[in-house]
């Protein structure tokens, strides 16, 4: 084991001898704008074995990578939106991208679902080794599992029972680091736009022909719970003999789940129905004169595929009696007309489009 | 018979598969599936992976806490499990894995509310007897309000005492960790939100977070009471005159806003570190307003609780914390590690059950404990 002082005159020493041991399949334990890193070449197999033989124990816990730039990144992982908009807006930085892997580096560096979390620190001594280097290299923190992060060598050291520090190659020494946190993770594989588009295009071709059955102009949230109450008296016999479904489409904050809540007041639920992005499905009892059943509120905006619906029970709520609302249907909307055709189901489409900061506009085709 | 009773608490609410043993109130281990913890960082929750992940998990995690507190599954007295609310396959996985022990184990079954775990998870001592409420020191802090902010949920509680919980205040629409995801998601800076954007507004310029932070001088014109900063966005339901939350109508003010500034400006860049500095301060002073006028409503009360996982953002923390600390009454955060969801909470909270002696015994009343999704405190 080496270890290197890091000062401005010894830069490009330091870089080759990092380089050599990289190419080696070695490990080097070098400075970032968190915690000290550790290093080896992610796409060689030995080289990690190596670093989990350091590690100790992983329980499935993916590594991320260290990249010198978008091209490298673009080499490793399928760059969508969010993910170039983190690279060009907020990279170099204490932020882990996580995107779908391309299978090309070394086995146990990606997660078990395929996914790969990748850095750029904020240190130029480290993007350019790996831009030299020409390939990514591991950014794990250098602590054996659930030892303390390292910001200095000494705490390194000290930390680090001496058979797995026999593992270690090259140290890149540059004194106590600011105690930042590590860095923050965020996943950029949620929502994937690309899932969304098809729904919405082949919607907007559908309708334009169509005339709508019922529109307002809303520019306040009683109106639009308004338009959703009113929605649903229009339809009031349909869940007699068949489940009646809302497919609630439109952005962001353009009052769907304001929408829901009309259905569910016109249907005598007294309890607060909250927005169900974070439980997918929620569940409410109405009971209108001799008529009962549920009202199911659903949010598919967590949801990455058409199973996570059935399991969360969508299917057997299609029964007659039952009112749903979708959120975001347009997701996925064969998927989700074919199964409630299927089940006998009538499907109402809910347009929202914002006109204005202040003005939507709602209309309901059938 | 005078030792305190150990008890294994089990969470499977959401993401996590989590469980941890307790001596009394004092937390011998605390386990997080790493498996799951991965799959909420590097995956969203996604529900059937969330029942696959926990079933696959929840037996190793078991053993994992038994071992890390050095007790074996005979000594336990008390299994709690976290009923509701949350992701109902989720919460089954949970609820089932619990029964089957109390069955096989034959064992003392104490059902939980997961917001009860919020609710109490600053009553926790560390393995040594530490926290920041001792022994015997509870029924000092109530009546309290319990200030529960996360993915799911905002609300406010008061707490006359244990057990004893009324809602008085919650959101209409969504949860304030929902927020920050929604307001991450038109940022296009990945998921979850409240980390990113926390980062995000650490970078903001000092002259601006100066202001939304009321210090320093104004630059631009003195803002509006109901306005958190130059963005113009909102603070949320200033004039509902009750308790309760609305952070809908702020992501689509920040909608709007966004694209505005996006005319207006060439990177995203320009603007955003100001901007989620802005929109953390919409959020934080929405609370603080709320809690100050449960604050007025009840001055009886002794001291104010803050859980969830949106606890850990620190803006909020401090501006919740200056206020309850300029009332004069005490105020309790807990450990980083039990903000988040843990069955650490849900251990504490059992404690606190088996004191008043509910739990089950009997197999009929086991059999009829069912997962509540939608379940209220």
């Amino acid at each position: 084991m080496e270890r290197l002082k890091y000062d401005k005159d010894n830069h490009e020493i330091i870089k080759i001898k990092a380089l050599s041991v990289l190419k080696s399949g070695g490990l080097i334990v070098f400075p970032t704008e968190t915690c000290y890193g550790l290093g080896a070449d992610a796409t060689s197999q030995e080289a990690i074995d190596k670093l989990f033989l350091f590690k100790t124990r992983r329980e499935g816990k993916p590594l991320s990578i260290a990249v010198s730039d978008l091209d490298m990144a673009a080499k490793y992982v399928e760059i969508n939106e969010t993910a170039a908009n983190l690279y060009q807006n907020y990279l170099p930085g204490p932020i882990t991208v996580v995107s779908k892997g391309l299978g090309q580096v070394a086995r146990g560096v990606e997660s078990e679902y395929g996914t790969l979390g990748i850095r750029i620190p904020d240190y130029p001594l480290i993007t350019e080794i790996v831009k030299s280097f020409g390939k990514p290299i591991t950014a794990t923190s250098a602590n054996v599992s659930y030892l303390p992060k390292a910001y200095s060598i000494e705490a390194f050291l000290k930390d680090t029972p001496q058979k797995n520090l026999d593992l270690i190659d090259l140290i890149i020494d540059a004194d106590e680091l600011p105690h930042r946190e590590t860095s923050t993770v965020v996943d950029t594989t949620m929502n994937n736009l690309n899932i969304m588009r098809p729904g919405q295009i082949k919607l907007a071709a559908e309708l334009a022909d169509q005339k709508a059955v019922m529109s307002a102009q809303t520019t306040t949230d009683k109106q639009t719970v308004d338009f959703g109450g009113m929605n649903m008296l229009k339809y009031f016999d349909e869940p007699l003999d068949k489940p009646l479904v809302f497919f609630l489409m439109g952005e962001l904050g353009a009052g769907k789940t304001q929408f829901s809540k009309g259905v569910a007041q016109k249907l005598g639920i007294k309890e607060m129905v909250k927005s169900p992005t974070f439980t997918i499905l929620n569940e409410y009892n109405y009971e209108i004169g001799q008529r009962h059943g549920h009202f199911i509120h659903v949010d598919t905006w967590r949801v990455e595929n058409i199973k996570d619906l059935e399991s969360v029970g969508l299917n057997e709520y299609l029964i007659p009696g039952n009112i749903i609302s979708i959120e975001w249907a347009d997701k996925f909307l064969d998927d989700l007309r074919e199964k409630i055709v299927k089940a006998g189901g009538k499907i109402i489409n809910v347009v929202f489009t914002y006109l204005d900061e202040n003005t939507r506009s709602l209309e309901t085709y059938e | 018979m005078n030792k305190e009773p150990l008890i294994l608490a089990i969470d499977t609410s959401c993401d996590d598969t989590s469980v941890a043993v307790l001596r009394g109130r004092c937390v011998l281990s605390s386990v997080v599936s790493s498996q799951t913890e991965l799959h909420k960082k590097w995956g969203g929750v996604v529900p059937d992976i969330a029942r696959r992940a926990h079933q696959e998990n929840i037996g190793h995690v078991y053993l994992e806490a038994l071992k890390r507190a050095r007790v074996t599954e005979a000594e336990l007295d008390f299994i709690a499990v976290t009923y509701g609310p949350g992701l109902a396959i989720a919460l089954e996985v949970g609820v089932n894995f619990a029964k089957e022990l109390v069955y096989r184990l034959k064992k003392k079954l104490v059902p939980i509310n997961h917001m009860e775990g919020h609710m109490l998870a600053s009553l926790i001592l560390n393995k040594n007897g530490k926290g920041s409420v001792g022994l015997s020191e509870e029924d000092s802090i109530f009546p309290a309000l319990g200030l529960l902010i996360s993915g799911n949920h905002t609300e406010i509680v008061l707490a006359k005492g244990l057990g004893d919980y009324e809602v008085i205040g919650e959101t209409v629409d969504d949860a304030a960790g929902e927020a920050f995801d929604k307001v991450a998601r038109m940022l296009d800076i990945g998921y979850p939100g409240g980390p990113i954007l926390t980062l995000l507004a650490g970078r903001a310029s000092k002259k601006w977070s100066d202001a939304v932070a009321g210090r320093g001088e104004r630059t631009d014109q003195k803002p509006l009471p109901e306005i958190a900063g130059r963005f113009g966005l909102p603070i949320p339901m200033m004039r509902s005159g009750d308790m309760n939350f609305s952070f809908s109508g702020l992501k689509t003010a920040c909608l709007y806003k966004m694209k505005d500034l996006r005319t207006r400006y060439t990177k995203d860049t320009d603007w955003s570190y100001d901007f989620a500095r802005e929109f953390i301060n919409a959020i934080s002073r929405s609370l603080s307003f709320k809690l100050k006028k449960a604050l007025k409503l009840h001055p009886e009360i002794k001291s104010v609780i803050i859980g969830g996982g949106v606890s850990n953002n620190i803006y909020i923390v401090r501006e919740i914390g200056a206020l309850v600390r300029s009332t004069g009454k005490r105020f309790f955060v807990p450990a980083l590690k039990y903000r988040s969801d843990n069955a650490g909470m849900i251990g504490i909270a059992a404690y606190y059950n088996i004191t008043r002696k509910k739990y089950w015994v009997e197999g009929e009343e086991i059999l009829a404990v069912d997962r509540k999704p939608m379940l209220h405190l």
